[in-house]
């Protein structure tokens, strides 16, 4: 196939997304951009201001140091953990054990559950001072705090909630691990090489792809949460901010004390942050993730 | 001393069952609560209801003045097929020219992809909304539908990252036999990345059977209501939120969600078997 | 999946029928989208209207304002409405979406924010139609001047309603302590109550909410005492009245009259269902007086509803306030048949029969009257209370601080800080006044 011709398919199977990208993405990205240095309430023209937002947001907002702290928490502890629980009970499920589908299913229902409204009345029940999990606490002997109501601990239970839906993270992993080729497996066995070895020399570098995909995906998605802590904190991000994630405080802003134009400064300071750790983790890649196409 | 097969399966087993079960107690709860009567669903500490009833169901389900719950759900679901067919149909497209292809700027396009991931939604949400309204399409389906076939960033890169793990070698010996870019998707990659694309199918479901936001700025007639805005009609804070009805209609609303993963659970069972087209 | 793209192609064909059918339906009917900046104009009069209308609540007034609706159409052949209810969750969020790109409906139900929007130009000026087209004679003077900015109207109030404090009869009388006399009760005799009430049911219960959070007990507080919290863009109150407020919260909390702030947290007294009013463990809350329905049907206790304690400044409310207004946006195409049905909603007899109170205590004298005679116990107690506190109120009314949502956050967050001890008390109220400051100082730009 000619040089030209190869071109060409390439375009042609990227049509629509670049569609997509130029009609409906662009556009509103460059006037978030623009609105960033504006005063904008929503209900009258956006007001050109220059870098005030930008400059607010460093020197003279007195949540948005909580707000950032809290989500450095937040991010830090919830990705490692949710990565390794997904990964663990992945490798777990794909021994080939029967009633596999089963529990599958059983790890994956509360991801189902994603942001419903019933998780806010769900999550209290749990968590509650007098909630089941310090009930279960006291069996051991442990008095638990007030994990949703106590401005040290809130934090925590959101935490808690992202690990419980790390179901869709362990489904990515499993579909990684059923793509490995079993005859790979199978000429292993056949040359000699135990389990461990298999699972060093064959499993874990043919899954990095799969991983680095989780790795970066669920670092970038969990630095944007909002509907967790929407609706574990009613809305509010407390108490006492101890829950005011990043893009909730962004919300609030925005459609809440009605300031756009510093909502849309804070995204974009937001998206430059997530475009460095990004790019790092990009130019990591070549180092730890091994691609079957013999490319980097 | 080696343990024995039997014993290890069935500790297994008895670890995963524990965890498990520890996982699903709130799923557990939700359901029993919905079975409860209200007075008691939130005194009543036990999973086991004392009282049994079903005017959860029947109340949610009967919905409000001039519509039924039912209603939601078709509605729902409706727009899930369609974004699941979109999405999967356009993002596999551009993950095979981002994999497989050389073209120029393709690297460009990539990072610019990658970009757009990384903006929170709500700023670019006004703009978004006056398009659609130029275009006449509030208070239609089609915000929500339209742009699911120009495809979406996180699955494109996660077809990318499957494709890459199929080796070129399998390319090289269908474009000897000829075959050209179109058949080289259809018929040797999308079959190889199909754990990919079931999960892509079944995380478009969810995410859009879930999608409160969208849909609560794009649909404005009640008859269009799906399933996350008609919970919401249950709630108010000025008066009593009907919790009954709200959990029973949750746990009805989990159910095509439960099924659609039961069956997409198949193609994640079959390992790949390569070899047959090495022949 | 080769096997599925059958199906599912089939499927999404039909479906993209479907929607395309849908969109083909409304693009006849009218969008509503209008040019912004119109000034008040005659309808253009073509043979039928279409309206659309927005409001929040819960399914009973889902049912109600649907069934007067119903009736209007009746009456009005010639005008459709198209109602856009949901619950609260997300109603201004979508509501200021749909003003920012053109798009917002020609009715709207509008809250204590009203002037949120009128100060940005969003609402249609209602003024022509008074006296012709909407008839106020019977209203309080005070209902109209809620909603009239620079001798132009906005709004028309749909319910009457009133900050009040709700209180647990049956819990005074199970400690033993008498239920305060409304028209004459201080701050000492409220601190005293709430002790009492503690001391006497023991561990678990307590006299009253928190209510240092409350943006409506803290205003009213600041008139008790002779000052305000903002006028004429200026802040009128100072650092120290911020001091005593938060000192009273303080010394009741420390005394375990007052419920602590972990369990404040975990049930706040706005989520009705799960308020510890209805479940008897709280004598005391703050709330909107018309809010008593809801609390009393979750409960067997007897609840009633109190003024404000008196400060030496007198009790420091505001004559009664509408608890909802009805408004049409700016750049709606039918303002003559907008002011028709907001006349019909309040004035209209059969309608007022259908409404009843589910947005407050209807602002007609007249319906108020009209509607005496099939009322409930409660609906009782809300009119009496609203009579009292027309009689009693000594303050001017409030003057709506320029950045309200940001205040009442600020407010909730000073009183967490405070009661969880993150913070003293002094510098907690430096920092509240440091950043009111600088919220006048943007307002005043």
């Amino acid at each position: 196939m000619g040089k030209y011709k190869t071109y060409l398919a390439g375009y042609a199977f990227l049509l629509p997304w670049l569609i997509g990208f130029f009609a409906l993405t662009l556009g509103p990205i460059i006037a978030s951009l623009y609105l960033s240095f504006t005063k904008y309430d929503l209900l009258t023209t956006p007001e050109w201001i220059g870098a005030k937002n930008y400059v607010s947001m460093f020197t003279d907002d007195y949540r948005l140091k909580d707000s950032i702290w809290v989500t450095m928490k937040y991010v830090f502890l919830s990705v490692p953990v949710r990565l390794s629980f997904a990964l663990a009970i992945a490798m777990l499920l794909n021994q080939g054990l029967r009633l596999l589908n089963l529990y599958r299913t059983i790890y994956y229902i509360p991801s189902l559950l994603g942001g419903s409204v019933a998780i806010s009345v769900l999550w209290k029940q749990v968590f509650d001072k007098e909630g089941v999990f310090n009930q279960g606490l006291s069996v051991i002997g442990i008095e638990g705090p007030a994990w949703i109501s106590s401005p040290s601990y809130a934090i925590y239970s959101l935490i808690g909630l992202s690990v419980w839906q790390f179901g869709s993270v362990m489904i990515i992993f499993l579909a990684g691990l059923k793509q490995i080729p079993t005859e790979l497996y199978e000429a292993a066995t056949v040359d000699g090489a135990g389990k461990v070895r298999q699972f060093a020399k064959i499993t874990m570098p043919l899954l990095t792809p799969v991983l680095f995909f989780n790795l970066t995906i669920t670092l970038i998605q969990s630095f944007q949460t909002f509907t967790k802590a929407f609706i574990i904190s009613g809305g509010s991000g407390g108490p006492i901010n101890s829950t005011l994630l990043y893009s909730l405080y962004l919300y609030i802003k925005g459609f809440t004390f009605l300031d756009m134009g510093y909502a849309s400064a804070m995204a974009w300071v937001l998206l430059f942050i997530i475009a460095i750790i990004t790019g790092l983790l990009f130019l990591s890649s070549r180092y730890w993730v091994f691609y079957s196409d013999g490319g980097k | 001393m080696t343990i024995p097969k039997n014993v290890k399966n069935g500790l297994l087993h008895v670890l995963i069952l524990a965890l498990g079960a520890l996982m699903l107690y709130p799923v557990l709860w939700l359901i029993s609560s919905s079975f409860k009567p209200t007075t008691l669903i939130f005194t009543d500490k036990n999973l086991w209801p004392s009282s049994f009833t079903l005017e959860h169901y029947k109340s949610g389900w009967s919905g409000l003045r001039n519509i039924q719950f039912g209603n939601f759900f078709v509605n729902s679901i409706m727009l899930c097929v369609i974004a699941v067919f979109g999405v999967v149909l356009s993002s596999s497209m551009a993950a095979f020219a981002f994999a497989r292809i050389d073209f120029p700027l393709k690297k460009l396009w990539f990072a610019l992809m990658l970009g757009t991931i990384m903006l929170p939604g709500h700023v670019t949400l006004i703009p978004q909304y006056i398009i659609f309204h130029e275009l006449d399409w509030v208070d239609t389906f089609l915000p929500l539908t339209v742009p699911k076939f120009f495809a979406e960033a996180f699955y494109v890169f996660l077809i990318v990252q499957f494709i890459r793990g199929i080796p070129k070698e399998l390319d090289e010996s269908a474009k000897i036999d000829g075959a050209g870019w179109f058949m080289l998707f259809f018929r040797i990659i999308l079959p190889l990345c199909t754990p990919a694309l079931v999960t892509a199918a079944i995380f478009t479901f969810l995410g859009t059977w879930d999608d409160f936001f969208g849909q609560l700025i794009y649909l404005s007639d009640i008859k269009k209501f799906t399933v996350p805005l008609g919970l919401r009609l249950f709630l108010d804070s000025s008066g009593n939120s009907n919790w009954g009805a709200v959990f029973a209609m949750s746990v009805l609303s989990i159910v095509p969600s439960l099924l659609i993963f039961f069956a997409g659970q198949r193609y994640f069972t079959q390992g790949i078997a390569t070899s047959g087209l090495k022949g | 999946m080769l096997r599925k793209k059958p199906l599912f192609a089939a499927l999404a064909t039909c479906a993209l029928l479907l929607s395309a059918c849908g969109n083909a339906n409304d693009s006849k009917s009218g969008s509503g989208a209008a040019s912004p900046g119109a000034s008040a104009k005659a309808s253009e009069k073509p043979g039928n209207v279409e309206l659309r209308m927005a409001w929040w609540g819960s399914q009973e007034r889902h049912d109600k304002t649907l069934a007067a609706i119903e009736l209007f159409e009746k009456e009005n052949p010639n005008i459709k409405i198209t109602a856009e209810y949901s619950g609260m969750d997300g109603y201004f969020d979508k509501l200021n979406t749909q003003i920012a790109a053109g798009n917002a409906p020609d009715l709207i139900q509008m809250g204590g924010n009203i002037m949120e929007y009128v100060g940005r130009n969003a609402l249609l000026d209602l003024q022509p139609y008074v006296g012709n087209a909407i008839l106020l004679e019977d209203f309080d003077q005070s209902l109209i001047n809620e909603a009239t900015a620079d001798g132009k109207l906005y709004g028309v109030t749909l319910g009457v309603s009133q900050t009040a404090l709700l209180f647990n009869a049956t819990m005074f009388n199970k400690a033993g302590v008498p239920v305060p006399n409304g028209e004459s009760w201080t701050f000492d005799d409220f601190k005293n109550s709430a002790l009492q009430i503690s001391e006497k049911l023991g561990k678990g219960f307590y006299g009253s909410y928190d209510l240092s959070s409350d943006n409506a007990s803290f205003t009213t507080y600041l008139a008790a005492h002779g000052k305000e919290l903002y006028r004429s863009g200026e802040l009128k109150f100072d650092k120290q009245d911020v001091v005593n407020w938060f000192s009273m919260w303080d010394e009741l909390r420390q005394a375990g009259a007052i419920v602590p702030a972990e369990v404040q947290v975990a049930n706040p007294p706005d989520a009705v269902d799960k308020s510890l009013i209805v479940k008897g463990q709280v004598a005391i809350q703050g709330a909107s007086a018309s809010q008593i329905f809801g609390y009393q049907a979750l409960t067997e206790d007897q609840l009633g509803l109190l003024p404000n304690p008196a400060g030496p400044a007198g009790n420091g409310m505001s004559p009664p306030v509408s608890g909802q207004f009805i408004t049409s946006y700016e750049g709606t195409k039918y303002p003559e048949e907008v002011a028709k049905f907001m006349d019909f909603m309040v004035n209209d007899p059969e309608a007022a029969a259908i409404l009843g109170s589910t947005r407050g205590v209807p602002p007609s004298a007249k319906i108020r009257d009209a509607l005496s005679a099939e009322s409930t116990p409660i609906d009782k107690i809300l009119y009496d209370y609203i009579s009292l506190a027309t009689k009693i109120s000594t303050g001017n009314g409030y003057e709506h601080f320029p950045y309200d949502n940001e205040f009442i956050k600020l407010l909730k967050l000073t009183s967490e800080k405070i009661a969880f001890g993150a913070a003293s008390i002094d510098s907690a109220s430096e920092e509240f006044m440091t950043e009111m400051q600088k919220m006048l100082a943007r307002a005043n730009q």
